[in-house]
């Protein structure tokens, strides 16, 4: 299977047009790498379950309240002991761990789910993109499997105002 | 239009931050690790002889640590408390303080963490606070404050982690995949394989709001927490529900100074005049001058409240903080944090490096005086008149204090070195929005200071 | 069995006790060998369980009864003997700290010899010391040089046989001295010259409806400070069933001042004067004694005291005459009133003559026989010590003195008071020294024998007619020492001179005396024998003058006080002793001298400024105390302090001396503790009746709370302190750290307010400048419902118990001393630093309770580990607690029972009936921390 075709840009909104300009041509599959995350990221739309996040977010932050409550309730249970004339289970006392744990299990998801979800975003992105995009050049990438010489060949041209366009 | 300059100069500049290393690095780090040194020794005399080595007598119990621990979580606070403000008010000046600004946070819950533990008289069972199962199933006293420290100090420093290092992972990437040897290596395999994929930039953009709209709170809640130490006791001076908000905003002023300080020292060692601009100075500047603000307010109602106070020993003891013998600490946390910020309403002022300095030490310097007279003047003016006393630090004290800072410096100074202090991604973005006007929401620096303090809230709305 | 919890009262418990006792001394010698637990018990000990032992107290001359509770064959502990009628259970500070010399490191142990003069003296063999002794006797026999005795009062058998064994070796009786430099002898002199008795009165302070005390602190010092505390209180407590007045007249506000209903003071000196004024009143407006005088005497009263008229008297005492005759008024109406004194701070150099005039004052008002009374003279106390002693140097220096056997005194401690003594030394051949410590003279002498403790001795001792205790061992010698009278003994015998010397041992010869009763009760307690007194013809024909001051005119009166804190016979007290501050300055471990803040300032000094006191080319260096309780013109400086000052022929007893000049040095030092408010700031610790019904809301505060009361399934344990009987006398902070291991922390750390007492006497310095008002407050744990210092704790180091306890698990503190931070009572230590305890005084902690470790917090716990073993024991008994079963440490010893501790639920006991008292209130009420602690307010006194 060949190579895609891989085109440089220094200016976000080059590669912009350029991007723009090949879906208006029904080349939807591009795909692109960049330095920063310019306006251009969004072009490519690329197709990923983003609205999860929040969601695994509150699962996590639901699972770290639930931890803290257990916590609490059965510490206090374990050894029932009086202090300072309060009741063993004191919940207003109890709510700030229960916060605590609460905010600590959202972060920890979003992170965890940050790395795993990165590690499917960039499947069947080509090395030498990340590294055009790790030395500040944004990246387009157009597949050329099963395209025609010509359509390439017009690919080609849209991707005109590139610094390069290999191979 | 200078991008591309831009966006290669700041390749170069953090390369360069990182890479080359003057003697003078070395030096203040040697003198900052030495301070570190002289605290360890400190403390490892006072676990060998005992907290007798310190000042501390009846009724004084907590003194000089117990500042420094109020001292340094306050200062974690404006680092990624601001930061992510300004990532929602969607500020390009974020790219370039944000970073060493979490760093700070995370390096001042590193420093204020030792602390509890430092002022344990059995220091070597602190792990007594922590929740962990045992056969004689004995837990820690869940309606504690000091426990509830432990739980928002842990929560609050984890998140605070992670959110930089998060922030980190596009520009470990990219050095990774540029730097030779031991640095390429050791950033590619931080950067967990991130590729600036379109994917996970967008990825990014969704992550980023939830992180910073966990971090806002938790932060708030741990500052709050840290003042219920004091709050949840009956100890005049202290039982005050004024506390959390007054802790907060206290932190929040104490965090920027202290800010504005380490990004000078930055700006300045590493000559970023380009990413760190006077404009960053003023926004801060008017940050400080609001928190100020909000201090003086505190101070007046807290006085206020306590001088028509029903309690008889509440009222004597604000008394006598203001008139009595602690007179001079109560009038230097005036000066200090009401009066110098008032500086900072002239442009002039706010623009200077040089004074602006010099009010930001002196509010540093204030803020930890503020927590001294909170802790000690409460502690020895009580409800028992026979039992009165007085405090001073031991040497022993002053080591450790000046150990923390030597050892918060030397981490910092560690982590500039080890990791660029500008998030080189993030820079590149916003200058690439400032420059090309269709680009989403352009907004000049200025105008993007102006709205901060005030329209975060919408901008997260 | 002797290891019994009161079955029925602690009284009764302490025979069975005793009873044990006996027992365990019925196998005597042998058992007593062993310092370290018996590898095979005797039956009535069991490892865990305390043995009591009932013995007398010999820290000072009073003789109070005690009982030592033993555990694994160490004394622990020294409470009173309930049954004795001198203490009744109480013991006074320095009784509870007796046990601190027990196990003192510094105790003699081995006896050392110095061969010839000038060699230096070296430890030796006893049979080496006893030879010795006996040669030196032998010596002195041949060459017919005296042997004299000087010895430190010992009203019992040992000085019986130290009379016979000097008669044995044919000596003459008046060459045993009896050594006892704080004894008020002018009382003795002065009642031998208006009764023609020379004994020492005693006092019914109890009975008395008005006491007015000339200078006597006789809650300090002047004879049996436990007894009187027990009668003041006792005189208190009949406030409610009509007057009762105490009145003070001295120049100090001392402990015994504050404890009056009024505090008067008059010109140093004249103190005469009033008492004669108050006479003339007595005589004029019939005093219930004066119908019974011959009219002879009468008249000649009359005649002598026609000069003491009112305006008189207060243009030359400077005290006003309306007071005068109001206190005249007083005495005669009050039925039977009682005039105590002179007292040390006013017994200067017309101490005899003044004691004179309050005895024909108490005659006249009707006071003797029936507050007073006098009984027959005891042979031991016949003589003086001052005068025998100048009897002894006489001797010296008209020929030399054979041996000196000198028994537990030493005139050096006195500083230049008994100089004479010094060169006395000269002139003996032998200087042999039976004592507890190498101190002045044991260093001088030349053959040191080291005495038992009086802990592990036999004696009988009868400080009065009809009360004779018996001090039996309450364990066995911890070092090699011998009892004196064996010693004695042997040497006797050795020089085969044993007429009338016991065969046996000592402690044979006196138990064979001695009932297994006599045991348990720890001593045989007869009626005390009434001796009827008769004024003498003319009791007023001597000179009336007031005692004049020399010295500069501009100086000020040195008034030398007594100290509860301090040994009379001028030992250092131990650290325990130095550490717990004194009640009236609140200073610990240093020494002071006291002057009013008006004289001070005048002077340009103030708390804590070294100044020179010079009297007479002696000079001594002092931090000043300022104290509002004091007359402008005098300075007052602790008996313990002064000896630098004391002259030639002073007697040390005398406590007003002459002018001194004050200089100021320019040093400062910090008088424990540095810090702290003398003044209550409002805050309503120690309160009067009338302070307590002006406050808001009065007693009681009504509170809202989230939560429900506590549940206290079985008892709710509560402490009632009324601070109407309590004086101050701190007896129980000593109880309280000797029970629960409390170290002592040293001059250092109590400067800085590191002491680690449980239980403190906070003192508050209240009412205007000319009225001072001395208030002393119990503070220890309030054993809180809502404890503000449990919820803190992260670790549950303290919690709350179902008892109603606010418990410290040692083991468990981490150390934040948040607790500490949040205890408005202040009443939680910390452990600073390892508290060591060296040799041999480990042997006398409490191994009921823990010796706490560096780092944790500590404190009061109403003695659990005494609640526990009660419990047990009724539970083994199979018996329900009664009331008075459990007292903690410092309820058992208040001379004052000012405490009274037991179930609050128990809707019968005392300590719930005075919590519902109109006097009782909480401290810190309004803070809503439910104390288990309930105070009484001071019954109004009106400070005209």
């Amino acid at each position: 299977m060949p190579e895609p075709l891989m085109a440089l840009y220094d200016d976000p909104d080059a590669a912009a047009n350029a991007v723009r300009k090949l879906h208006a041509r029904g080349v939807a599959d591009v795909r692109l790498t960049s330095p920063a995350a310019y306006p251009v990221v969004e072009e490519t739309g690329h197709p990923l379950g983003l609205h999860k996040l929040g969601w695994l977010a509150l699962c996590g932050g639901l699972l770290g309240l639930a931890t803290a409550i257990g916590l609490v309730s059965y510490g206090s249970l374990a050894e029932p002991l009086i202090v300072g004339g309060k009741p063993v289970l004191a919940w207003p006392a109890f709510s700030v761990v229960m916060f605590e744990l609460t905010m600590l299990g959202a972060g920890l998801t979003n992170f965890v789910a940050v790395i795993f979800l990165s590690a499917l975003a960039r499947r069947g992105v080509a090395k030498r993109a990340r590294l055009a995009a790790a030395h500040g050049h944004i990246a387009l990438l157009v597949p050329l499997s099963q395209r025609s010489a010509d359509e390439v060949a017009q690919i080609r041209v849209l991707l005109g105002d590139a610094l390069e366009v290999s191979p | 239009m200078t991008s591309p300059s831009l966006a290669a100069t700041i390749d170069r500049d953090m390369e360069a931050s990182i890479t080359r290393t003057t003697w003078r690095f070395w030096l203040a780090l040697f003198v900052a690790a030495g301070f570190a040194a002289l605290g360890g020794w400190a403390w490892s005399q006072i676990l060998q002889v005992g907290f007798g080595l310190t000042g501390l007598d009846t009724p004084v119990m907590w003194g000089t640590l117990i500042t420094n621990f109020v001292f340094f979580i306050g200062v974690s606070h404006a680092g990624t408390l601001v930061s992510a403000i300004l990532f929602f008010a969607r500020s390009p000046i974020r790219a370039g303080i944000g970073r060493s600004a979490e760093a700070m946070t995370v390096i001042a819950i590193m420093t204020a963490g030792l602390f509890p533990v430092i002022h344990l008289g059995r220091a070597w069972l602190c792990f007594w606070l922590l929740p962990y199962p045992n056969e004689r199933q004995i837990w820690p006293n869940f309606h504690s404050p000091l426990v509830w420290d432990v739980f928002a100090i842990t929560s609050y420093v984890t998140i605070s982690a992670l959110f930089l290092y998060m922030g980190l992972l596009p520009d470990l990437a990219s050095l990774g995949r540029r730097l030779r040897g031991v640095r390429g290596w050791l950033y590619r395999s931080l950067s967990l394989g991130f590729s600036g994929t379109d994917g996970e930039w967008s990825l990014y953009e969704k992550a980023y709001p939830i992180f910073a709209g966990v971090v806002i709170p938790l932060a708030v809640s741990v500052h709050s927490v840290v003042s219920w130490d004091f709050a949840m006791s009956i100890t005049p001076g202290w039982h005050s529900t004024i506390f959390a908000p007054y802790f907060v905003a206290g932190a929040i002023f104490s965090g920027v100074a202290l800010a504005i300080i380490l990004l000078a020292i930055l700006r300045r060692a590493y000559n970023l005049h380009a990413y760190i601009r006077e404009s960053h100075f003023d926004i801060l500047a008017r940050l400080m001058l609001a928190m100020s603000l909000i201090m003086t307010l505190v101070y007046v109602t807290e006085v206020f409240l306590s001088v028509f106070h029903g309690e008889r020993a509440e009222r004597d003891l604000y008394v006598w903080r203001m008139v009595g013998s602690q007179a001079p600490i109560f009038w230097s946390v005036i000066f200090c944090n009401s009066i110098a910020p008032l500086l900072c309403f002239s442009r002039r002022v706010r623009v200077d490096l040089r004074l602006l300095l010099v009010v930001a030490f002196l509010v540093s310097l204030g803020m930890w005086i503020e927590r001294y007279m909170i802790v000690v003047t409460s502690l020895s003016h009580g409800y028992d008149p026979a039992q009165w006393g007085s405090y001073t630090p031991s040497r022993y004290e002053l080591m450790i204090t000046a150990g923390a800072f030597g050892w918060f410096t030397m981490l910092f100074m560690i982590f500039v070195k080890v990791f660029p202090s500008i998030s080189i991604s993030e820079t590149k973005q916003a200058e690439h929005a400032q420059s090309s006007p269709d680009a989403g929401h352009a907004q000049s620096a200025e105008h993007a200071a102006i709205a901060i303090p005030t329209t975060a809230g919408e901008s997260h709305a | 069995m002797s290891v019994d919890i009161p079955p029925v009262s602690r009284r009764r418990f302490l025979v069975g006790a005793a009873a044990g006792s006996t027992v365990l001394l019925g196998c005597g010698e042998t058992v007593a060998r062993h310092v370290i637990p018996w590898v095979a018990p005797p039956p009535d000990a069991i490892p865990g369980l305390s043995l009591f032992y009932r013995t007398v107290c010999r820290e000072c001359s009073a003789g109070c009864g005690m009982t030592a509770r033993s555990r694994e064959g160490h004394v622990v502990k020294l409470e009173g003997n309930p049954e004795h009628p001198i203490g009744r259970g109480a013991l006074c500070v320095r009784g509870q700290a007796a046990i601190e010399g027990l196990y003192d490191p510094k105790r003699l142990g081995v006896p050392s010899l110095r061969e010839h003069a000038g060699a230096a003296s070296k430890e030796v063999s006893w049979d080496a010391a006893e030879g010795a002794f006996a040669d030196a006797l032998r010596k002195a026999l041949a060459a017919s040089r005296p042997v004299f005795v000087l010895s430190r009062p010992e009203p019992g058998a040992v000085g019986t046989l130290l009379d016979t064994w000097l008669a044995a070796l044919g000596q003459a009786p008046g060459q045993r001295v009896t050594f006892d430099p704080l004894e008020p002898a002018f009382i003795r002199a002065a009642a031998s010259a208006t009764f023609g008795v020379a004994t020492q009165p005693s006092y019914d302070i109890a009975a008395a409806h008005m006491v007015l005390s000339i200078g006597a602190d006789f809650l300090e010092d002047w004879g049996s400070p436990v007894e009187h505390a027990r009668a003041l209180s006792e005189l208190r407590a009949k406030a409610s069933e009509g007057e009762r007045r105490f009145v003070y007249v001295g120049p100090r506000l001392s402990l015994t001042a504050a404890a009056a209903d009024e505090w008067l003071s008059v010109r140093p000196g004249t103190e005469i004067e009033l008492v004669l004024a108050l006479a003339r009143i007595a005589l004029t407006s019939g005093g219930a004694g004066v119908s019974a005088l011959p009219a002879a005497t009468v008249a000649k009263l009359t005649q002598a005291l026609a000069h003491y008229e009112l305006a008189g008297v207060e243009q030359r005492t400077g005290l006003a005459a309306s007071t005068i005759k109001r206190l005249g008024e007083q005495l005669v109406r009050a039925r039977p009133s009682l005039v105590l004194g002179p007292g040390r701070v006013v017994a200067g150099q017309n101490a005899v003559s003044l004691a004179r005039a309050i005895q024909v004052l108490n005659v006249l008002t009707g006071a003797v026989g029936q507050t007073v009374h006098w009984s027959e003279p005891a042979e031991q106390d016949a003589q003086p010590s001052v005068q025998s002693l100048d009897h002894l140097i006489e001797t010296a220096r008209a020929g030399r003195i054979g041996v000196l056997v000198v028994h537990h005194a030493d005139p050096l401690r006195f500083g230049a008071a008994f100089e004479g003594f010094t060169e006395l030394l000269e002139h003996v051949d032998f200087v042999a020294v039976f004592a507890n410590h190498a101190e002045e003279l044991a260093q001088r002498a030349n053959l040191v024998l080291p005495d038992h403790h009086f802990l592990e001795s036999w004696s009988t001792v009868s400080p009065r007619p009809g009360v004779q205790g018996i001090q039996q061992p309450t364990m066995s010698p911890l070092l090699p020492t011998r009892a004196a009278a064996d010693v004695l003994l042997d040497a006797a015998r050795t020089l085969e001179r044993t007429d009338g010397l016991p065969t046996g041992s000592f402690a044979e010869k006196i138990r064979d005396n001695l009932t297994p009763a006599d045991l348990q009760r720890g001593g045989i307690f007869d009626a005390r024998p009434v001796h009827v007194v008769a004024l003498v013809d003319d009791p007023l024909k001597f000179a009336l003058d007031s005692a004049s001051l020399d010295g500069p005119e501009s100086g000020l009166a040195l008034v030398v006080t007594p100290s509860l804190r301090h040994p009379e016979d001028g030992r250092s007290p131990g650290s325990l002793l130095s550490e717990i501050s004194d009640p009236v300055t609140g200073i610990s471990w240093s020494g002071w001298v006291e002057l009013h803040p008006a004289t001070a300032a005048s002077l340009g000094v103030a708390t804590g400024d070294v100044v020179r006191l010079v009297l007479a080319g002696r000079q001594l260096e002092l931090p000043v105390h300022e104290h509002a309780g004091l007359r402008r013109d005098i300075a007052a400086v602790g008996a313990p302090f002064a000896t630098g000052l004391l002259g030639r022929g002073v007697d040390p007893a005398l406590g007003l001396l002459s002018r001194v000049a004050i200089h100021k040095l320019g040093r400062h030092v910090a008088l424990a503790p540095g810090h702290g408010s003398d003044r209550q700031e409002g805050r309503g610790l120690a309160l009067t009746e009338a302070e307590l019904e002006k406050q808001e809301g009065g007693r009681e505060h009504t509170h809202l709370s989230m939560y429900a009361e506590h549940e206290h399934p079985t008892h709710r344990w509560g402490l009632v302190v009324d601070l109407d009987r309590c004086n101050g006398c701190v007896a129980c902070v000593a109880a309280c750290q000797v029970e629960n291991n409390s170290p002592i922390v040293g001059p250092k750390e109590a400067a800085i307010g590191r002491t680690m007492n449980w239980m403190r006497i906070e003192r508050f310095v209240e009412g205007s400048a000319e009225h001072p008002d001395l208030r002393f407050v119990p503070m220890m744990c309030q054993q809180c419902d809502n404890a503000p210092c449990e919820g803190v704790c992260p670790v549950y180091a303290t919690y709350h118990t179902a008892e109603g306890l606010n418990a410290q698990i040692y083991n468990r503190c981490v150390g934040t001393r948040y607790c500490e931070n949040n205890c408005p009572y202040q009443a939680r230590r910390f452990n600073w630093y390892d508290n060591p305890h060296p040799a041999p005084t480990n042997l006398g902690l409490n191994p009921d309770v823990s010796v706490r470790e560096r780092g944790v917090t500590e404190k009061c716990t109403f003695c659990v580990q005494r609640i526990r073993e009660v419990k047990e024991q009724a539970k083994l008994d199979g018996r329900q607690l009664r009331d008075g079963d459990v007292t903690p440490a410092c309820v058992q010893t208040c001379p004052a029972s000012a405490l009274v501790f037991g179930d609050l639920q128990d809707a019968g006991s005392r300590v719930a009936k005075l919590a519902d008292d109109k006097r009782a209130y909480h401290v810190l009420g309004h803070l809503n921390t439910k104390p288990g602690v309930t105070y009484l307010a001071r019954r109004r006194r009106e400070t005209t």
